[in-house]
């Protein structure tokens, strides 16, 4: 009886020493998820971006290019042969996340960029494209880049000509 | 034999508490999507009964990821499109119906000996530059 008493006891004091100890480990483990997630937000904060988009209308068949776009254009026929090329509009802003620059591209059209995250766990910017026809959503993706680099959406517009999309971030 | 006991039971809720803590977190973002539903699809001939599993990609479709020093291109035509993939395992063997707008990336970098990065650096300038127009001078 004693000896049963005795292993109880025995077994009783373990079981609290485990759970407290868990208790411990647990506290400690919430205690660095917290700072590292506070650290990562706080740097987050602080980072602004120069985020910049351009939007430009490419015709098939046609070889006008817009004067503006005269320093670029190998660029733009390597992305699409044998078309012509307009400037619909560009826009470059230095933001902070969330906050995002958009651009009317004067067709009925605008797209916003949106940076949300300027320094993801990859290295990357995390920027969310979306484009708008009269207000209503008609595109949006998420897009992880490099800084410094340029990357472009493409879309077909009703009357048969492209809708390029360059967008890039500093 | 208690204390191995103890020991045991120590381990298994740290397992349980490790895998609460990291096993829930999608390990890519760009693959999660959002479960809608599922439910049995009618019994076949031979009273087999698979279960289907719908999942609806969100209307933003996945994330795209852009590699250093690649010329990418997301095509934003992209219609709803709808796809059921057969899914076996040793017990069971469900349908998974997959739907939604997937956005198409193509990727149009030049052959390696052809492609100079500093090329589409230039354009990144001169297109930030079409946005900030700078007056060089004034009368």
């Amino acid at each position: 009886m004693a000896e049963s008493k005795r292993l109880s006891l025995r077994f009783g004091i373990r079981l609290a020493s485990v759970v407290l100890a868990l208790g411990g480990f647990v506290l400690v483990l919430s205690a660095i998820r917290l700072s590292r997630a506070q650290e990562d937000t706080e740097s987050n904060i602080e980072m602004a971006r120069q985020v910049t988009v351009v939007g430009i209308s490419a015709t098939p068949g046609i070889k006008t290019v817009d004067s503006k776009l005269a320093i670029i254009k190998s660029q733009l026929d390597e992305l699409l042969p044998e078309h012509g090329f307009r400037l619909l509009g560009a826009q470059s802003g230095r933001i902070l996340a969330p906050e995002s620059v958009a651009c009317n591209l004067n067709n009925g059209y605008t797209v916003s960029i949106r940076l949300i995250k300027p320094l993801d766990e990859n290295g990357r910017v995390q920027l969310r494209c979306e484009l708008f026809r009269e207000n209503a959503q008609e595109f949006s993706t998420l897009v992880k880049t490099p800084a410094n680099q340029l990357f472009f959406c493409q879309r077909t517009l009703p009357d048969g000509s492209q809708l390029l999309i360059g967008v890039g971030a500093r | 034999v208690i204390g191995l006991f103890g020991l045991a039971q120590a381990a298994a809720v740290l397992l349980a508490l490790g895998l609460a803590w990291y096993g829930f977190r999608p390990s890519r973002q760009a693959q999660s999507t959002h479960l809608v539903s599922t439910q049995p699809t009618p019994s076949s001939s031979q009273g087999y009964a698979a279960p289907l599993l719908k999942v609806t990609i969100p209307s933003d479709g996945f994330p795209t990821v852009v590699e250093e020093g690649r010329l990418v291109v997301i095509h934003a035509d992209s219609q709803p499109q709808k796809i059921l993939v057969p899914i076996f395992s040793c017990s069971t063997a469900f349908l998974m119906q997959v739907e939604g707008r997937v956005p198409t990336v193509v990727d149009l970098t030049p052959d390696a000996t052809a492609f100079g990065v500093d090329d589409w650096y230039l354009v990144f300038n001169a297109v930030e530059s079409l946005a900030n127009p700078v007056v060089v001078m004034k009368e």
